[in-house]
C-alpha cells in the first residue's frame, strides 16, 4: 500500500514537472507581462495629474480587495456576497439567453422564410444597447427579473446570430450523403445539421457570456438592491472611491474568466474530436 | 464524418446536467437570499440615495435601531439618483423613502401617487470653484458644472446669474454627480454647484473652494423630503405614523447631538468623517416642509420643460396638494416637540 502510494506520487511528480516544462515559457511570459502590467499601473496611479487616482495602486487595491472580502464595504456587504449576487444573476440571464437563442436560432437558420419575417423586429433591437433599456425596464420588470431582462438582452444575440449561422453552414456534401442512405428531414437535422453547428453554438453561448458580464453594472444600476458587483462599482464611483471600483472590476474579469473556462472544459469534453479547442 | 461529428448521449447529458445544476443554482439563491424572511415586524420598503447626506435622518434611524423600536422592520433599496427612486416607486417596488422635493415633484406631476409627509434637510448645496476664483462675479463666462437641467442647483444657478447679472455656461452632468469634482480638477469646467457632500469632498482635497451657498442663494430653501406611497398612507396610517415618529426621533438626535450623528453618517455612507463634518454647517435640519421654496422650484421646473404646464397648471395648489403635514403635527405634539 505504502509503495503504491510513493509510486501514484512518484507519477504525479514526474507528470508535474512534465507538465511546469511545456508551460516554463508561457508561465515566464505571463509573469513577465503582469509585471509590466503592475508597473505601468503604479507609473499612472503615482504621477497621473489627479489626486483622484493616489489610492488606486496595485498594493492599496489589492489591500481593498482582502478588506472587502473579511469586512465588507461601508454597509458590511463582503465582496463574496456581491459576487454571489452578481454571478447568480449573470448565470440566470445567461441561462434564459441559451434556451431562448438556440432553438430560435435553429428555427431561423434552417427555415429562411421565418428569419425574412422576424429580422425587421430582431435586426433593429439588436443594436440598442442594454442601457437604453433601463427606463423602460424599471417600470415593466420588478426585482430579480430586471436583472435577467438586461443580461439576457446582452447575452441573446451573440448566441441567435451564431447559432443560425453555424446551422446554415453546415457542409451540403453530409445531408447529400444522408439524404443518398434515405435519411429523413428529422435525422438530417437532429444528426447533422445541429451536431455540426454545435461548435459555433457554443462560441456564441461564449461570446453572449461576455456580453452578459458587459451587461452588469448597467442592470444593476436599475434595482434598489444592495448588492452585486456592478452596485459596488456604482457606490464606488458615486464615493469617488477609485480603489473599490478596480476592485469591483477585478473581481468580474476573474469570475468572468472562470465561467468561459467552464464553457471551454465542457466544450472540450463534448467535442472530443476538435483539435482546435484548447483550454 | 457524420457519426464523428454527431454527439452522443453523454454529450447530451452533460449539457443537460450543466443546464441543471445552473438552475438549482439560481433557484436556491432566489429562494434563500431575495424572499425576505418574516420577523414578525411590519416590512417596509424604504429606498434612499447611495451615501446622500442629506438623508442623514434615515442613517441614524437605522443604524441605532430605531424602526425596529417603532416595529417596522426596514428593507433597504438604494438608487442611484432620485429619477431612479422614483420609477422604483412607480414600479411598486418601494413603499416610501427619502428624495430631492424636484424628482418627487416631477414624478408627481407624471401621476405617481406619493404624499411628501415632512423634511430631511434644507438648503445643503454650494458652488465650489477652483482656487482663484473667490467671489461668483468672476464666474461670469466660465464653465459651470450642474447636476442636470432642472435640478435644485440649476434653478439656484439660474437665480445667482439673474442676482448678479452674469451669464455662465451650464454643463449638464445628468447621472454623472460624481465626475464634478474630478472635471474641476482637470480644468474641464471652472466650477460647479452640487448638493453635498460633493461639495465638501472637493474641499477637503483641495480641489477647490466654497464661493457660495444655497443658504446665500435661498435661504432655507427645501432639499430632501420623507415621502411614502399614497397606497401606504391610506392603507396604512399606523406604519405611516411609525414612520414619522423615527424620522423626528433621527431629526431631533441631529439636532441635539450633531458630533455623534456626523459620525453615524461618516460610518454609514463610506465618507470620511473630514468630509461630513466639513459639508455638515451647510445643511439644516428641520421637521416641517418649506412649500414656498418648491412652488419656486416647481415654477422654473414647469418653465425649463421639466414639468408639462398641462400636468401642473397651478403649482401653488399642486405643492399644496403634494405636501401633508397632518402625521408630522400629531406625532409632534405626541412627542411633545414644538416646531
Amino acid at each position: 500500500m505504502i509503495v503504491m502510494v510513493s509510486g501514484n506520487e512518484a507519477l504525479y511528480s514526474n507528470r508535474f514537472k512534465k507538465w511546469l516544462k511545456a508551460k516554463q515559457k508561457v508561465l515566464l511570459l505571463g509573469t513577465l507581462f503582469l509585471s509590466i502590467f503592475l508597473l505601468i499601473w503604479q507609473i499612472i496611479a503615482m504621477y497621473y495629474p489627479t489626486k483622484f487616482l493616489r489610492d488606486a495602486a496595485p498594493i492599496q487595491v489589492a489591500s481593498r480587495l482582502i478588506e472587502l472580502m473579511i469586512h465588507g464595504d461601508w454597509e458590511g456587504i463582503t465582496l463574496v456576497d456581491h459576487t454571489v449576487a452578481s454571478f447568480v444573476r449573470v448565470l440566470a440571464g445567461f441561462l434564459v439567453a441559451c434556451i431562448s437563442a438556440v432553438p430560435l436560432g435553429i428555427l431561423m437558420g434552417l427555415r429562411e422564410e421565418i428569419y425574412g419575417g422576424a429580422k425587421f423586429i430582431i435586426e433593429p433591437i439588436r443594436f440598442i444597447p442594454p442601457i437604453a433599456w433601463i427606463p423602460l425596464v424599471m417600470l415593466l420588470l420588478l426585482g430579480f427579473s430586471r436583472y435577467v431582462f438586461l443580461i439576457w438582452l446582452g447575452a441573446f444575440f451573440p448566441i441567435l446570430v451564431n447559432t443560425m449561422a453555424g446551422i446554415r453552414r453546415t457542409n451540403p456534401t453530409l445531408i447529400e450523403v444522408a439524404t443518398t442512405f434515405g435519411a429523413k428531414k428529422r435525422q438530417i437535422v437532429s444528426k447533422i445539421v445541429i451536431p455540426s453547428a454545435l461548435p459555433e453554438i457554443f462560441a456564441g453561448m461564449r461570446i453572449g457570456l461576455g456580453v452578459g458580464w458587459m451587461c452588469i453594472v448597467a442592470a444593476e444600476m436599475v434595482g434598489g438592491e444592495l448588492t452585486g458587483i456592478g452596485k459596488l462599482i456604482l457606490k464606488g464611483g458615486t464615493l469617488l472611491q477609485v480603489d473599490v471600483v478596480i476592485a469591483g472590476m477585478i473581481v468580474i474579469g476573474l469570475v468572468g474568466l472562470m465561467m468561459d473556462w467552464l464553457i471551454l472544459v465542457l466544450e472540450k469534453r463534448i467535442f472530443k474530436w476538435r483539435r482546435e479547442i484548447r483550454v | 464524418m457524420a457519426s464523428k461529428i454527431a454527439i452522443g448521449k453523454p454529450a447530451m447529458a452533460l449539457i443537460m446536467a450543466a443546464f441543471l445544476v445552473a438552475g438549482i443554482v439560481i433557484g436556491y439563491y432566489y429562494a434563500v437570499f431575495t424572499i425576505p424572511k418574516p420577523t414578525g415586524l411590519e416590512p417596509v420598503r424604504i429606498g434612499y440615495l447611495i451615501a446622500d447626506v442629506h438623508q442623514s435622518p434615515f442613517f441614524i434611524a437605522y443604524k441605532e435601531g430605531w424602526y425596529q423600536e417603532e416595529g417596522i422592520a426596514p428593507v433597504k433599496w438604494e438608487y442611484m439618483n432620485g429619477a431612479l427612486e422614483m420609477e422604483g416607486l412607480i414600479a411598486g417596488e418601494i413603499d416610501a423613502g427619502y428624495a430631492g422635493c424636484t424628482p418627487v415633484m416631477a414624478a408627481a406631476s407624471k401621476g405617481a401617487e406619493i404624499v411628501i409627509l415632512a423634511s430631511s434637510n434644507k438648503e445643503g448645496s454650494a458652488i465650489v470653484a477652483k482656487p482663484g476664483i473667490n467671489n461668483v462675479t468672476e464666474l461670469n463666462g466660465m464653465r459651470v458644472g450642474t447636476p442636470g437641467i432642472g435640478t435644485i442647483q440649476d434653478i439656484l444657478l439660474g437665480m445667482v446669474e439673474e442676482k448678479f447679472d452674469i451669464t455662465v455656461t451650464h454643463v449638464d452632468y445628468t447621472g454623472a454627480v460624481s465626475m464634478l469634482p474630478i472635471d474641476l480638477e482637470s480644468g474641464v469646467i471652472d466650477a460647479f454647484i452640487a448638493w453635498e457632500v460633493f461639495c465638501a469632498d472637493a474641499v477637503v482635497r483641495g480641489i477647490g473652494n466654497v464661493i457660495y451657498t444655497s443658504h446665500d442663494i435661498l435661504p432655507d430653501h427645501q432639499c430632501c423630503v420623507l415621502w411614502v406611497s399614497k397606497k401606504l398612507y391610506d392603507e396604512r396610517p399606523d406604519v405611516v405614523k411609525d414612520l414619522v415618529r423615527v424620522h423626528v426621533r433621527a431629526l431631533k438626535y441631529i439636532q441635539e447631538n450633531s458630533t455623534g450623528a456626523q459620525e453615524i453618517v461618516a460610518s454609514a455612507t463610506g465618507r470620511t468623517l473630514a468630509v461630513v463634518q466639513n459639508a455638515w454647517p451647510r445643511m439644516t435640519w428641520g421637521y416641517h416642509v418649506n412649500t414656498e421654496s418648491m412652488i419656486t422650484f416647481c415654477n422654473v421646473m414647469i418653465a425649463t420643460g421639466k414639468i408639462s404646464p398641462e400636468d401642473v397648471p397651478d403649482a401653488n395648489a399642486f405643492v399644496m396638494g403634494l405636501v401633508n403635514e397632518s402625521v408630522l403635527n400629531t406625532v409632534l405634539s405626541e412627542m411633545g416637540i414644538s416646531a
